[in-house]
Parts: structure tokens; C-alpha cells; sequence
């Protein structure tokens, strides 16, 4: 994947995102460039992230959530692409499950809305300062988050 | 024409690479009039002239044309199990196509052979009514044992008829049989199959009751 | 942080005449979820002020069956076959990105053949898809003639499938490491005689649709969609492309053997509905051009390069591939945990689930027949928005 800045290689890509905000980390075992950060940098650096002339990523191509259940944690991914680059970059985030709250990303990249619901809807991620948050896929009464990993429904079936 | 068909072709830039773009031409004005009644005619002479020729005509007649329906080889539908002329199948039974089928559709039930004690296909149980024809059994299987035949046309009034039995007896596969140069021990191997007759939906038996779901411990409790 | 969650018939209370100006009261009509424009069950709620459209609501999820919780119980193989479900007219594009992003991470090396061969498939199945997009265009804006002979050549590219994979719609051919047939001995002459037939075609649909004024007067500056907004709102494909931003993954990030064809990335300058409409057809016509490129030189080698039986088993980690599909870039991202041939989180970032909310952005001012035309040309598949 062509996430390099020209001749620039993924790691110093990773050193200049990880410069823009001290708490960054870098995220392993991905396949791409990705930094880790913690909840309280997220707005902070995505919004750098966007505004930076060096990076502007413009798209935010992907959100999406994975529930580590056995450390009791969200990982939020948002896969991010810049038009004028075209390098692309994962940012991970991790939230605790008692309390999965993370800010909004609906005013940096309109699609975020969107993206957010559906990991509202699947995931119960609650999204502060989202001005519009409901089911997306589900029906607004519904019972729990599907994609949870402790979600149970009696019609489920055990798989094989 | 109005023009539209003109593409202009040039070079643009977007993340840091040159890409070569046809540019489509944007339709700023609306048609002059005498464009529109040509537009419109040209349209008509097309239509008129695929009603004028209908020997150019590609649809077929189904279901009149049933008798001379033809499939190319690769068509996938009814699954089957592959007899020889014998009536031996090739199927030993080690459950791949179980195992490789996405949605549970297959179930392979084995007994011990009533000479050897070995493992031997008892039932081959097909669920037309949740395959999706992917072809994943036949892909999965190592012996060639099973085969996509080109019966289509397989609605019933019932969905537990589309449960199958696709063996048409219970016992070893064809390598074994034909080794056996016993007439009368062969027979006493194989045990006829016909249709399937067992419970039905077939997947009450796998399903856990709804109480035992609430009561089983969770799979992964929260730290 | 504090989280209000909303509800439908929340947003839903009917205006009231002293919220509207003038003598007027705005209202909500339902469009769908059983609606011949949605191709699909799709809901859409218009607040509309007379005729004129004051704000959309889409409300997707009727067709959502939860394919990424079962893909969390599956197979990478199996996998393969749920995606054919998602957008069923890019099948084989779904099938490839994921068989692509597995083979990545798990270190399998394809040959050249079965690129070749992936490729070649893809191109005829856009022009497929995009064939089937034209002729419903027409139908939806009343011409239903578009509609019979899009058909008519859909399925005559449909036959060239049924004889090399054996199904038409839901081929489940790309596979990880390989494909499930190899193409028959008459495949390269087959589909130069496709290639014959279909090439004047697209000029017989110019003639027949593109040509005509009243077609062309419902999508000229009709729902423009701008490039800014376009990327803002994450859409891909000709939807992008047609607002004059050339993102297209066959040149950005070359995969299959897209480097060695030579092809242009249309696109368009305004991002109205003709530019989307066109876009598309010229789109046809270089896939027509990539597929007479890479007919001559299949290399030869093998059709499947790992047992199927094999497990296939992936490191720990996240895994991101992306690939253009008929309608835009749809992604997959795996997180594997490392036990076992299935992922522990499997995600589809599905190209239509992004374009679908630009209607958002550009219905609101236009009245409701060309709405339909806006939603048309945005060549929405309904099972991939809800997965």
C-alpha cells in the first residue's frame, strides 16, 4: 500500500504523526502504518492529522471498532487516506468497556456520522458531541450490541 | 450528436501520482430543439429496427424449451453423489465437505462397518433448503466423490422435501468393494439408502434449548 | 462526556404550520422500504415542503443479515462465499479483495495466470454491472426499453461466467490462493467474440438513452455532488470520480496485473447526475479496452497455488486490503488473533454504505423526481450498505 510519503519510509511516517502528538505509540502488528493513542489525544490529533499540510488526510475511509473482551477493552481503528498524499494511516484508540465513550469525529470528516452510528448500533460506542446518535442497522429497541462478543439472543444459533 | 461523446484525455495528479484522465464532457446547455426531435429519432429507428428483425432476438422460451435446455458442464445445481455404473460411490466418509460447507448444510453420518469395524458412511445428508451451491464440498472433497448436476428445478410445496439423502447405500467406497472379489460379502456390506427419513428440521437435534444457552457458562468472561 | 441517544420518532414529530413559513406545512413521505428506485428494501424518509425535498433521512437495515458476526465463526474460505452476498453485482471483486487481503497477511504468492485470469474477470463483470446500472437508470427515469436491453447483454456476459465458474450471480470463484476453476480452452475466444458484440453496444446505448433530451434534461446539473464534499463524505468510485477527483485504486495502488493494461480514470468536472451518468458509460468502454489488452497474454502455471484443504492460518495482527469495485473502493479489515483459520473481527468497508449519505448533502432543494434520478445515479446496492 502506498503509505509513504514519497521516498519517506513507514517508520519515519510514524515518527512524524508520533511528533505531532506525544502520547502517540506506535501500534503493532498492522500491516500498514498505524499509531495507537490514547481517548483524551484522539480529537486533538485527528484533527492535526487532517489540518497538517505534511499529512492532510483528507478521508476518512474507515471506522470501525474490535471488542477485546478478555482485557475489557474497545479498539476503535479509523483508517484515514489523504487525496493529496495518498499515503494512508490507522489510528487505533482504546477505551474501556465499563464506559465506552469516545469524542466525535462528525465535525472533522462529515461520513463520521455515519460511521459512528454503525459502530453505535453493533458495538453500544457512545460518541460525545454527536448530534444525531441512533440505531443504524438495528431497530431503536433493540436488545443489546451484535457485535459484542458476550451478545446472546435466544434465537441464536451455537455455531458448529 | 450533441457532443457529449468527446472526451478530452490528459494528465491530472492526485496522491502524488500522475494519472492519465478522460475527462467527460459536461452538458452545460439544454438541446436546441431540433437535436431533441433527432435525439428522439434516433432512438425510435433502433427500437424499430430490433422489431423489424426479430430473428435477432435472444430470449428463450422457458420453460417451452425445456426439451433442448442446455447447461454448460460447469453449471451448478442439485449436489449429488457420484455412483458407477456398479452403483459404488467414491465417498469414505472422512467428513471434509462437512467441515468445508459455510452454512451446516452437510451432515455425514458414519457407523462402524459391519465386517471390518472400520468407519463407513451411514448417511449423507444434504440440506437443499440452506445450500447456497458454492461448490465448496465438491472443491473440498479428495476422491471426486460428489458432482453439481444441472437439475434445476427442484421448488416443492414442503421445505423438509428438500432434505436429501444423497447415498444410495450404507458402506464402503467403491476402492474397498471392488478389491472384494466376494459377490455375497459385498452385499453383506452395503445396506441399502433410500430417501432420507429421519427427523425433521434436522438441525432440532444440534440446537441447544433455550435454557441451556442462558445457563452455560459464557465463552469469555470480562476481566 | 455525556451521550444522548436518539430515536427515529424522535426525528420524526410532524411540523407543525407555524414551523413553516408562509401558508405552506412541511410533511414526511416514505420512500421504501419497498420502493422500485431502491433496487432493494431501502427507507427513505423525505421532509418535503410541496414538492421540493427540505431533508433526507435514509434508514437502511432491512437486508442486514450480520455478515461480519458471522464471518467471526467462519473460515477465511467460507468467508468468500458471504461476500458474494454483499454487492452482488461485484461478486467477483468482493471475492478477490478478501482472498487479496488474506493471501497478504497469511504470505501466499500468487502467479501471474491467476492474476491475469482475476483481472480479466473483474473488468468483464464491471462492464456487467455497469450494463445492469444503465438499464435500470433508464427504467427508474420511465424509459423502459434501457432496462430490456441492458438485460439482454448482461446475461450474454452472464454465459461467459456460467461456462467458466458455473453460476452467474454469486460465483464464489476467487478464492484464497487461487481460483476454483481454471477458464475453459475456448475462454480467450469467447470472450474476443463478447468483445466484438459488446463494443458497438455501448454506442447503441448512447444512441438510445444518452442521445435522448428528455434523459438528458433530468440529470444535467442535477444533484451536484462537489469534489471537496465528495471526499468529505468518503465516496468512491464513479461517484467520486465524477465530481473530478481521479481516485481509482487500479492506478493509485496497482494490484492484479491493472499496471500492465493501459487505461484512462474517467472522469468528470461538475459531479452532477449526467457526469455520474457518464462517467460510467465511458467507464464500460475502458474496461472494454483493459480486457482487450490482457486477452492475448494469459500466462500459463497453475489455477490454485495452496491445497483447499489447507488451514489457512493468519498471524496476530490488523490487516487492511482495498480494492475498486464496480461502485468504489470496498475494504476489509481483519484482526486476527492468531488461533485458528477465522478472524477474530472482520469488517467491510463497503463502497455503497459510504456513497449512500452524500443523497444528504445533495437531495435537499431538489423536488422528488429528481431525487430518483439522484439516487439512480449514484447506482446504490442495497445489501452492501446493510451487510
Amino acid at each position: 500500500m502506498g503509505d509513504t510519503i514519497g521516498t519517506m519510509g513507514t517508520e519515519a511516517f510514524e515518527q512524524l504523526v508520533m511528533g505531532l502528538e506525544p502520547q502517540c505509540r506506535k501500534r503493532e502488528q498492522s500491516d500498514c502504518a498505524a499509531v495507537d493513542v490514547p481517548v483524551s489525544a484522539l480529537e486533538t490529533l485527528m484533527r492535526n492529522l487532517r489540518d497538517e499540510v505534511r499529512l492532510s488526510f483528507d478521508m476518512l475511509l474507515d471506522h470501525t471498532a474490535i471488542d477485546h473482551i478478555q482485557d475489557g477493552r474497545f479498539e476503535l481503528v479509523y483508517l484515514l487516506y489523504s487525496t493529496r498524499h495518498g499515503h494512508h494511516l490507522m489510528v487505533t484508540c482504546e477505551i474501556p468497556r465499563t464506559d465506552p465513550i469516545a469524542p466525535t469525529m462528525g465535525d472533522l470528516w462529515p461520513i463520521a456520522h455515519w460511521q459512528e452510528r454503525e459502530v453505535f448500533d453493533l458495538f453500544g460506542i457512545g460518541y460525545d458531541g454527536h448530534l444525531d446518535l441512533r440505531r443504524l442497522f438495528l431497530e431503536d429497541g433493540w436488545q443489546g450490541y451484535p457485535l459484542r462478543k458476550d451478545y446472546t439472543d435466544p434465537d441464536m444459533l451455537e455455531p458448529a | 450528436m450533441s457532443g457529449f461523446k468527446d472526451i478530452e484525455r490528459k494528465q491530472m495528479t492526485l496522491g502524488g501520482k500522475s494519472i492519465p484522465v478522460a475527462v467527460v464532457r459536461p452538458l452545460d446547455r439544454a438541446p436546441s430543439a431540433p437535436s431533441v426531435l433527432a435525439g428522439l429519432a434516433r432512438g425510435m429507428r433502433l427500437t424499430l429496427g430490433v422489431f423489424l428483425r426479430p430473428w435477432k432476438v435472444v430470449t428463450r422460451q422457458y420453460p417451452e424449451n425445456r426439451q433442448t435446455l442446455r447447461f454448460p458442464p460447469r453449471y451448478r445445481a442439485m449436489l449429488t453423489m457420484i455412483h458407477d455404473s456398479q452403483g459404488f460411490h467414491r465417498c469414505t466418509a472422512c467428513k471434509l465437505c462437512e467441515k468445508a460447507c459455510p452454512n451446516g448444510s452437510i451432515r455425514v453420518i458414519t457407523r462402524k462397518g459391519l465386517i471390518d469395524g472400520v468407519n463407513k458412511l451411514d448417511q449423507y445428508i444434504w440440506r437443499m433448503d440452506s445450500c447456497m451451491l458454492c461448490n465448496a464440498c465438491v472443491q473440498a472433497c479428495p476422491f471426486a466423490a460428489l458432482r453439481m448436476t444441472h437439475q434445476f428445478e427442484n421448488a416443492v410445496y414442503d421445505r423438509r422435501l428438500l432434505v436429501f439423502n444423497l447415498n444410495q447405500y450404507a458402506g464402503p467406497p467403491a476402492k474397498v468393494l471392488s478389491a472384494e472379489p466376494d459377490t455375497g460379502r459385498r452385499r453383506q456390506m452395503m445396506e441399502p439408502r433410500g430417501r432420507y427419513e429421519g427427523p425433521l428440521p434436522i438441525n432440532e437435534s444440534l440446537r441447544p434449548a433455550v435454557s441451556e444457552v442462558k445457563d452455560a457458562p459464557a465463552k469469555d468472561t470480562p476481566a | 462526556m455525556s451521550v444522548t441517544v436518539r430515536t427515529l420518532d424522535e426525528l420524526l414529530t410532524p411540523p407543525t404550520a407555524a414551523d413553516s413559513p408562509l401558508s405552506t406545512q412541511e410533511y414526511f413521505v416514505n420512500m421504501g422500504p419497498q420502493h422500485p428506485i431502491a433496487h432493494g428494501s431501502l427507507r427513505i424518509i423525505l421532509l418535503l415542503d410541496g414538492e421540493t425535498i427540505r431533508k433526507v433521512i435514509p434508514v437502511p437495515g432491512y437486508v442486514h443479515r450480520g455478515i461480519e458476526k458471522m464471518c467471526e465463526h467462519m473460515s477465511y474460505r467460507k468467508i468468500i462465499t458471504l461476500t458474494d452476498r454483499m454487492d452482488y453485482l461485484s461478486a467477483l471483486m468482493n471475492n478477490w479483495v478478501v482472498a487479496r487481503t488474506v493471501e497478504k497477511a497469511a504470505g501466499i504468492e500468487t502467479n501471474a495466470r491467476i492474476e491475469t485470469i482475476r483481472t480479466l474477470m473483474a473488468e468483464l463483470q464491471r462492464i456487467q454491472s455497469h450494463a445492469l446500472w444503465w438499464g435500470v437508470l433508464g427504467m427508474d427515469l420511465g424509459a423502459f426499453t434501457a432496462f430490456l436491453y441492458s438485460f439482454r447483454d448482461r446475461e450474454i456476459i452472464g454465459e461467459i461466467f456460467e461456462e467458466t465458474i458455473g453460476a452467474r450471480l454469486t460465483m464464489n470463484y476467487i478464492q484464497p490462493g487461487g481460483l476454483m476453476y481454471d477458464i475453459l480452452p475456448d475462454f480467450v475466444q469467447k470472450v474476443k467474440k463478447l468483445l466484438a458484440y459488446v463494443r458497438p453496444l455501448i454506442n447503441e446505448y448512447d444512441t438510445l438513452l444518452s442521445g435522448n433530451a428528455i434523459l438528458q434534461e433530468r440529470l444535467r446539473n442535477i444533484g451536484i455532488l462537489t469534489a471537496k464534499d465528495a471526499v468529505a463524505f468518503g465516496c468512491t468510485g464513479p461517484v467520486v470520480r465524477a465530481s473530478g477527483v481521479p481516485y481509482d485504486l487500479r492506478k493509485l495502488e496497482p494490484y492484479g496485473v491493472y499496471d500492465k493494461a493501459d487505461f484512462d480514470v474517467v472522469v468528470g468536472t461538475k459531479g452532477d447526475c449526467w457526469d455520474r451518468y457518464y462517467v460510467r458509460m465511458e467507464e464500460m468502454r475502458q474496461s472494454i479496452r483493459i480486457v482487450e489488452q490482457l486477452i492475448d497474454n494469459i500466462p500459463e502455471g497453475p489455477y490454485m497455488v495452496t491445497k483447499y484443504n489447507a488451514r489457512l492460518k493468519l498471524p496476530k495482527g490488523r490487516f487492511y486490503g482495498q480494492m475498486e469495485t464496480a461502485r468504489g473502493v470496498l475494504g476489509v479489515f481483519i484482526y486476527s488473533d492468531g488461533n485458528g483459520d477465522t478472524p477474530y473481527r472482520m469488517h467491510f468497508r463497503s463502497p455503497n454504505f459510504n456513497n449512500l449519505w452524500a443523497v444528504t448533502q445533495i437531495a435537499p432543494g431538489w423536488r422528488i423526481a429528481d431525487y430518483i434520478a439522484i439516487q439512480s445515479s449514484l447506482d446504490l446496492v442495497i445489501p452492501d450498505i446493510d451487510r
